[in-house]
């Protein structure tokens, strides 16, 4: 049957150039706005840092030199040395490494529960759902950061307790946009078809609601990254998160207040990346969410 | 309304109840244990294995959790919310001395970020696209991902370490020095006031502009009202209660973040004490803590809840 064969390719042709035709759509609407382009060359900086922090300089993070200690910038260290003569600047470009890593693996660690859990409350309205969503409501009336504090103190600090910590704070978001969504797509008729020709619960939600929701998680999860950063450097701060003698920024910076008078770089480097990383990764969440769908302008 | 008052009081006990529930079992679950920290802090490492299982049995520590949560309840309603494994004093005592502090310090930041960010916010949105409207749009995007630490490292640097104008750490009571109090607090609030402030103006921006394409807004502009009252008493009215909503969840934020900076600025309030206890892991302080938070958090939205009725009077009906 030639006939349905070559219409059949047209139209996966079709759907195909429909497809690279919304992501360049996606991509023109990116590039337009400054604000995301400043982002996303920021994003591109901190990747090469983080792929290549050993080529880029010549220092070991952890090395220290008590011959070289606070030193203030020089050509041989280019944003001078802390209290133990380690180069600052090569602490700092590891330290993306840490960020970058604890912010990807509890946004992603998040989404993945807090979905579930969402999918979950919506599907199953009667008691199983509105319990978990109270259990999301009481865990959200606990300040993110205290909370993250109280399950990080307890695990006993390291990498993987804060991601573990700071995921469980970050999971009832998703739960609740999950939740959201789920009970406004559960009332198209196309669910009701699917339940009418007796398809099974886990069918239905992997099939339709998780696809319908995806653009909004993704474009939370690009936006919550942000925050995962800025919460990660609260803890590190706080001396709970990450401790020296792993360079992430936030201990760095409680690190270097002790050296505010003399060597303030000590203190504002790292807080300056921080907040840059920060800033570009709302951006682009900001922007990829006016380009996937303007209409959650104002909501998330 | 009542009914709707009487439904959300409720819910909000409910809520806080459950919060008691999940802090007081994850705590306990967790693999944190307050006499193991006691005794490693105090060095008191030549403590046989019955002196340790002395305090945990002093402690309250040794019974089933069920039973622990309830006396644990038992007396907060009576008024007694236990004693610090750590330094044994009462922590009702405590917090007496410290809400006061935090609450004062987080309402001022939560005032100021309000008027400011919504006055920036509607300057923003009436004058958009302008050189004015971007200036402001790009600092509340600065605002909203500034670490509250590097605010307080700025401050203390250029206030205190250079120009010396202001104390970096220390906190005054307004009861006993009115101008030293301000004086300490204008670098702790303004840490605390950033992102609220950021906050509020970009939300006001966006359901500003919202708001001014809906047909009434048209219509108070062509009964030839004056710019001043149509944006005033016909936008802003509706385009606060995202606003207010937001300003609820921020108030959640202010409390964690005083744990930064009554840290930073040594100041003696409850953010100051959950991280102590949180450092001792010592069970009842941090539970006593988050309590208290969690019920202001609560309350909170719950007025948000019930302003939104003032705002929108379509909902009044419902």
């Amino acid at each position: 049957m030639p006939a349905t064969s070559v219409t059949s390719e047209k139209a996966v042709t079709n759907v195909s150039k429909r497809r690279t035709g919304e992501f360049r759509r996606i991509v023109r609407v990116l590039l337009s706005r400054k604000l995301v382009v400043f982002g996303l060359v920021i994003i591109f900086l901190l990747l090469v840092a983080v792929i290549f922090a050993p080529v880029l300089t010549p220092y070991d993070p952890y090395k220290t030199s008590l011959r070289e200690t606070l030193q203030q910038p020089s050509w041989s260290h280019l944003l001078g040395t802390d209290n133990l003569g380690r180069d600052l600047l090569t602490r700092l470009l590891y330290g993306a490494r840490i960020s970058l890593l604890i912010g990807l693996v509890v946004v992603v660690a998040a989404a993945a529960v807090g979905t579930l859990l969402g999918a979950i409350a919506g599907y199953y309205e009667r008691w199983l759902g509105s319990l978990i969503m109270r259990v999301m409501d009481a865990v959200m009336s606990i300040p993110m950061i205290l909370l993250a504090l109280i399950i990080a103190a307890l695990l006993g600090g390291g990498m993987a307790n804060v991601m573990i910590a700071l995921a469980v704070a970050l999971t009832p978001a998703y739960a609740r946009l999950m939740h959201g969504q789920v009970l406004t797509v559960k009332q198209n008729d196309y669910i009701l078809a699917e339940r009418a020709i007796g398809s099974r619960s886990i069918h239905i939600m992997l099939r339709h609601l998780l696809p319908n929701c995806l653009p909004q998680i993704l474009v939370v999860m690009a936006m919550m990254l942000g925050g995962a950063i800025l919460a990660e450097a609260g803890l590190s701060f706080l001396g709970i998160g990450i401790t020296p003698p792993t360079p992430a920024w936030g201990s760095m910076v409680n690190e270097g207040m002790q050296y505010l008078e003399t060597n303030p770089l000590m203190c504002f480097a790292p807080g300056i990346a921080v907040m840059l990383v920060v800033f570009a990764f709302n951006m682009v969440g900001d922007g990829l969410r006016d380009a996937l769908d303007p209409r959650l302008r104002g909501t998330i | 309304m009542t009914t709707f008052i009487i439904r959300r009081l409720l819910q909000s006990i409910a809520c806080v109840i459950l919060v008691t529930i999940i802090v007081f079992f994850t705590m306990r679950l967790l693999p944190g244990d307050p006499i193991r920290m006691l005794v490693t802090a105090q060095s008191m490492t030549i403590m046989t294995e019955e002196q340790i299982e002395f305090l945990r049995h002093e402690n309250g520590l040794d019974r089933p959790l069920v039973e622990q949560y309830f006396t644990w309840m038992g007396g907060i309603l009576k008024g007694d919310w236990g004693r610090s494994i750590t330094s044994k004093m009462p922590i009702a005592g405590e917090l007496v001395h410290r809400i006061p502090i935090t609450l004062y310090l987080g309402l001022v930041s939560l005032i100021i970020g309000l008027i400011l960010g919504v006055a920036v916010g509607v300057i923003s949105a009436v004058r958009r696209n302008s050189w004015l409207d971007n200036v402001i749009t790009v600092l509340a995007n600065v605002g909203v991902c500034i670490p509250v630490f590097l605010i307080a490292v700025f401050g203390v640097y250029i206030f205190g370490v250079r120009l010396k104008w202001l104390p970096i750490y220390g906190f005054v009571s307004p009861l006993d020095d009115f101008w030293a109090s301000t004086k300490s607090l204008i670098l702790p609030v303004l840490c605390l006031a950033t992102f609220p402030i950021a906050g509020c103006a970009r939300q006001t921006r966006t359901s500003m502009l919202e708001v001014m394409n809906q047909d009434y807004v048209r219509t108070a502009w062509s009964k030839g009202l004056s710019e001043r009252i149509v944006i005033v008493r016909h936008a802003l009215k509706n385009a606060l209660a995202p606003v207010m909503t937001m300003t609820g969840m921020q108030l959640g934020g202010i409390l964690g973040g005083s744990v930064i900076v009554e840290k930073i600025f040594v100041i003696p309030g409850m953010g100051l004490m959950g991280l102590r206890g949180v450092l001792g892991q010592d069970y009842p302080y941090i539970q006593g803590v988050v309590l208290v938070v969690a019920i202001a958090v609560v309350l909170a939205n719950l007025l948000v809840d019930i302003s939104y009725g003032w705002f929108d009077p379509r909902i009044r009906v419902r």
